[in-house]
């Protein structure tokens, strides 16, 4: 492989690494402005990468998937932000089809994910070392402490995304490249038919949280006039 | 409390889970939050240390309505009076468990969902324009929580402990439930795009859009069944792989 674009590679690498480490930070630690959700920051890092149907994708798929796992207690879901910008991260450098690459990625990209919740539940532990330094600095009379205090727990969860991130897409994006290399052409066909299909499994778990009558009700209700209207505009142009 | 304090306090609001930890949750952001009131109140070390001990006693809840807490616990600290330790450990506790709830309700499984569905079906309609669905969705999550964020403050801060009669006239429980109406209604929009997009642009035509709702069939009767999300959608994919290889 040509040394260029090792390094190519590596920069782009470590340029959705950092700023999908930006956007996870909006999870838990700062803000939770909506732009560390899959709909808004994959989307984001598929323009970075020159890549937007692929982050649509990304987004498209990930937001649903996990639409109903909300953080309740000490309890995370799979971090489908992560998931979602790990899978734009990884199929953007590969040289294959959309559909092919995106599907690779997001098949590895998903234990990656999973494995972002579980390194949130260990910051979340290690956390109660820096509130009882912060607290004994309190008491202490030393106020700056508290800063200091928020300052490590950013960089905690910030470092945690940035290293995931970057060692995922720099190992990931030679798996994805390698796996594609051996795959036939049926197997590309199917890998196709799971691109087409993959937001109907999220679809399916969004429907499963908000499964009440009136929700369901409503379900149709945005169904049928969606198609309605489809159908309308189609039979007019 | 002078403007210049009551917007610093809001903006430290937002770090709120940055020190989040399993033994007492958000209570040091808490505290990182309230400081300017602190700073200003209790000048003197002793008082101030007091304070301290008070706001980091276990403290959790949905961090945006955790402003409505801060608005009144502030009120509560300017105050002042005897009993401020058993007043601010009363609300917190009464607040944070009921906040907590309301808030998961009203924004991660209502307006969060929510918006992302309307930045979802335009990119479904107008890919060509995805950056549009994006800003119109942060526009109108963003609107409204910081709209919660700053307003709450602000009244929990005037009215103190009586903020619950404002609380109560908002409905805001009633509010998640039309939230997530609205929710399921662009979810359904959702699904009815995604299978003409299929059908209509798709490798697989019309068998595009089926396999869509077969799909979403299928994984709903799997995930109803106990299997997870994520475990689905790798069955899923295999079980397309699969077909394809058998039709051919």
């Amino acid at each position: 492989m040509d040394f260029n674009i090792v390094i190519a590679c590596a920069e782009r690498a470590v340029c959705v690494a950092f700023v999908g480490a930006l956007l996870g930070l909006d999870n838990i630690a700062i803000g939770q402005f909506m732009l560390g959700q899959p709909a808004v920051g994959a989307l984001l890092v598929g323009f970075l990468v020159g890549e937007p149907l692929l982050g649509i994708w990304a987004a498209v798929t990930f937001q649903l998937l996990w639409l109903g796992q909300i953080p309740v207690g000490a309890y995370l879901p799979p971090s489908a932000s992560i998931t979602a910008i790990a899978t734009v991260g990884l199929a953007a450098p590969v040289a294959a089809p959309l559909a092919s690459r995106a599907v690779v990625a997001a098949a590895l990209a998903i234990p990656v994910g999973v494995l972002a919740a579980r390194l949130d539940i260990w910051i979340k532990s290690r956390n109660v070392g820096i509130l009882h330094r912060s607290e004994n600095d309190l008491l202490d009379g030393r106020p700056l402490a508290l800063g200091g205090a928020v300052v490590k727990g950013v960089a905690r969860f910030f470092f945690k995304d940035f290293l995931l991130l970057l060692i995922a897409l720099v190992g990931g994006s030679l798996l994805v490249a390698l796996a594609l290399q051996r795959l036939t052409p049926t197997l590309h066909r199917g890998l196709e038919l799971v691109f087409t299909a993959s937001p109907a499994v999220g679809i399916a778990a969004a429907l499963k949280v908000y499964w009440k009558r009136r929700n369901v009700l409503a379900y149709g209700l945005g169904a049928a006039a969606a198609a309605g209207l489809i159908l309308l505009v189609s039979v007019f142009t | 409390m002078p403007r210049r304090i009551r917007a610093e306090t809001v903006f430290r609001s937002l770090f709120i889970q940055a020190t989040n930890n399993f033994e007492r949750m958000l209570s040091l952001g808490f505290l990182f939050a309230l400081w300017p009131v602190i700073k200003r109140r209790y000048p003197e070390p002793e008082a101030r240390k007091e304070a301290i001990i008070r706001h980091l006693s276990f403290f959790n809840t949905q961090p945006y309505l955790a402003n409505c807490i801060l608005g009144v616990v502030a009120n509560v600290e300017l105050r002042g009076g005897e009993n401020v330790n058993a007043d601010v450990a009363n609300i917190k506790k009464a607040m944070m468990g009921a906040f907590g709830a309301l808030g998961d309700d009203l924004f991660w499984t209502g307006l969060m969902p929510a918006s992302a569905l309307v930045a979802l079906v335009l990119y479904g309609i107008f890919p060509g324009y995805a950056f549009v669905g994006a800003v119109v969705a942060l526009v109108i999550y963003n609107s409204f929580q910081f709209w919660v964020r700053v307003r709450f403050f602000n009244v929990g801060l005037r009215l103190g402990p009586r903020i619950t009669t404002y609380l109560k006239l908002l409905r805001l429980p009633r509010l998640a439930l039309v939230v997530k109406v609205a929710a399921a209604f662009l979810l359904g929009t959702f699904t009815a795009v995604m299978v003409w997009r299929a059908a209509e642009t798709g490798p697989f035509g019309a068998a595009g859009g089926l396999a869509v709702a077969g799909a979403a069939f299928l994984s709903f009767v799997l995930q109803s069944i106990g299997i997870r999300p994520g475990v689905c959608w790798y069955l899923v994919g295999a079980l397309a792989i699969g077909l394809v290889i058998v039709v051919g």
